[in-house]
């Protein structure tokens, strides 16, 4: 699992994972995520083009830190997922609670407009 | 989805069968998905039906290591995965306490991420990404199938 971060010219940055965020793979990337995410207290994307797989474990590391983007009014926005990766999030609810997007310009939007939630 | 209860049935004969026997130690999570890999290539699964297999496996057998034992110690758990024309069969059998995920109840998956309790999402995925599950208690001990549908074309 890898991590990267890019700061976008909108001056929001967007952290980019990939691999599998299976049990082994969150392991691997959460302190790093909740870092570079939750922590930051900071509205930022997350980009998963390169993720094939999630499960529940992966699941739950992005709603402890959409728990604490929400508690400091910031925000999060899903980016470009995998068919599959979009399907489980969905069934999970996630996308009531953190916005999905394909398209960054459209992603950046949703970070600008608004209150958080 | 599952949208109704499952009968007792006899298996359908399955053309093709593989079965592995781990430990109770989340790190065996690494040889089932190598057999899964293995398994999916050998009997060209498309991506959805490998992706349902892979996510069955790891959320059962995750819960299963975390709490079929709570006195610890070493223990095992049977799998077998087998595939006929029609559908993908998983099962996962073990001697830990009774445990019946198909009567676990569904999670909050619509309330605020604020008001929303840890636990059951795996199971809660795994029932809406298979099409069958059923489960058996045995001579203490639990035996549980899962099954996707082909997908055709």
């Amino acid at each position: 699992m890898e991590l990267s971060v890019e700061n976008l010219d909108s001056g929001y940055r967007c952290v980019a994972l990939s691999g599998r965020l299976d049990l082994k793979g969150t392991q691997e990337v959460d302190a790093q995520f909740t870092e570079e995410t939750g922590a930051k207290k900071e509205s930022v994307l997350v980009d998963l083009s390169n993720v094939t797989y999630i499960a529940s474990i992966g699941i739950r590391m992005f709603l402890s830190n959409i728990k604490q983007l929400r508690a400091a009014n910031a925000k999060m926005v899903i980016l470009k997922p995998q068919k599959m990766v979009e399907e489980v999030l969905k069934l999970a609810g996630v996308d009531a609670i953190i916005p999905i997007e394909h398209d960054q310009a459209a992603a950046v939007e949703v970070l600008k407009g608004g209150n958080a939630g | 989805m599952i949208t109704h209860a499952f009968h007792l049935r006899p298996a359908p004969v399955m053309s093709r069968t593989k079965q592995i026997q781990i430990s109770n130690d989340l790190s065996e999570l690494e040889r089932l998905n190598l057999l899964v890999e293995e398994f999916g290539g050998e009997n060209n699964f498309k991506t959805e039906e490998e992706y349902a297999i892979y996510l069955c496996l790891e959320e059962m057998v995750t819960n299963v290591i975390s709490y079929a034992w709570p006195d610890g110690g070493e223990h095992t758990i049977d799998i077998r995965l087998a595939v006929g024309e029609e559908s993908i069969r998983v099962e996962i059998d073990d001697d830990g306490v009774e445990f019946n995920p198909v009567e676990f109840g569904a999670p909050d998956t619509v309330a605020p991420a604020e008001e929303r309790p840890i636990g059951g999402l795996g199971i809660h995925l795994v029932k809406q990404t298979m099409d069958d599950m059923f489960y058996q208690r045995v001579d203490n001990r639990n035996a549980l199938i899962m099954k996707k549908k082909r997908i055709q074309g």
